[in-house]
């Protein structure tokens, strides 16, 4: 259970970068895009989804930018920079060796002996 | 019925109190924050406290998270500040303490000392010689 976790802990700052290299997004709508584009399978909490937003910006990969939605409702949109768009190639490609690497080993029998 | 306000505000101080440390990146995700659950009440009509932790989670699980995701740099910098600053409180007020307790026995030393001792009288007449 743990570890499933921990799997698709993983893959939250590259479906984070995807969805950014699209559209520029708030917190909250990023979040519902996941869930609702993964059949409610992928739940990234907040309390995840913001560090995970925060070190991204840390790294220069995004950018903030507030915007007033409604009369008390401040937004934070994000938005993806250049060296973002790189790093979202390298963990593509990263995942796809990866699942690649996996489905492998999942696929491996070993020869009975005779 | 208890107002949509009233939920969020309880949600909010529940993640303040199980927060360890309040920093300017702890503000920061507090506000983020705010705003998601602004933009959920904005979507439903109406909800209940329950219905906010089915959304959002448990405040100590979400809290939890957080510090799971955050900079661990930031973290243990900020944890061993706010360590120092306490251990300083501590200090100052302990060594306040010392000096006060100092203060006051040294001024009931001197009252007990005054308050004892007795004073002593002697009457000298100096007459003036009038044969002269």
């Amino acid at each position: 259970m743990e570890n499933k976790s921990n799997f698709r802990r993983g893959s939250v700052e590259l479906l984070i970068l995807h969805l950014l290299s699209q559209k520029d997004y708030y917190g909250y709508e990023l979040s519902q895009t996941i869930k609702e584009q993964s059949d409610s399978v992928l739940n990234i909490p907040v309390g995840s989804l913001y560090p995970a937003l925060y070190k991204l910006i840390d790294a220069g990969y995004i950018s903030d930018y507030k915007k007033q939605a409604g009369r008390r409702l401040i937004r934070v949109y994000y938005h993806i920079e250049a060296s973002g768009i790189n790093r979202l190639n390298t963990l593509i490609a990263d995942y796809n060796s990866t699942i690649a690497a996996v489905q492998q080993v999942l696929n491996y029998k070993p020869k009975t002996e005779i | 019925m208890i107002d949509k306000e009233q939920i969020i505000y309880s949600y909010i101080k529940e993640i303040k109190h199980y927060l360890p440390l309040y920093k300017s990146k702890e503000k920061n995700f507090v506000n983020d924050l705010q705003n998601a659950i602004m933009d959920f009440s904005n979507e439903t009509k109406e909800f209940t406290y329950n219905e906010l932790l089915n959304h959002f989670g448990e405040p100590k699980d979400l809290v939890a998270n957080y510090l799971l995701e955050a900079d661990a740099q930031h973290l243990s910098k900020e944890i061993r500040y706010s360590h120092h600053i306490k251990l300083i409180s501590i200090f100052s007020i302990g060594a306040v303490i010392v000096s006060l307790v100092i203060v006051i026995m040294l001024q009931y030393l001197s009252y007990y000392h005054a308050h004892t001792s007795y004073i002593s009288r002697e009457i000298t007449i100096i007459e003036e010689d009038n044969n002269k």
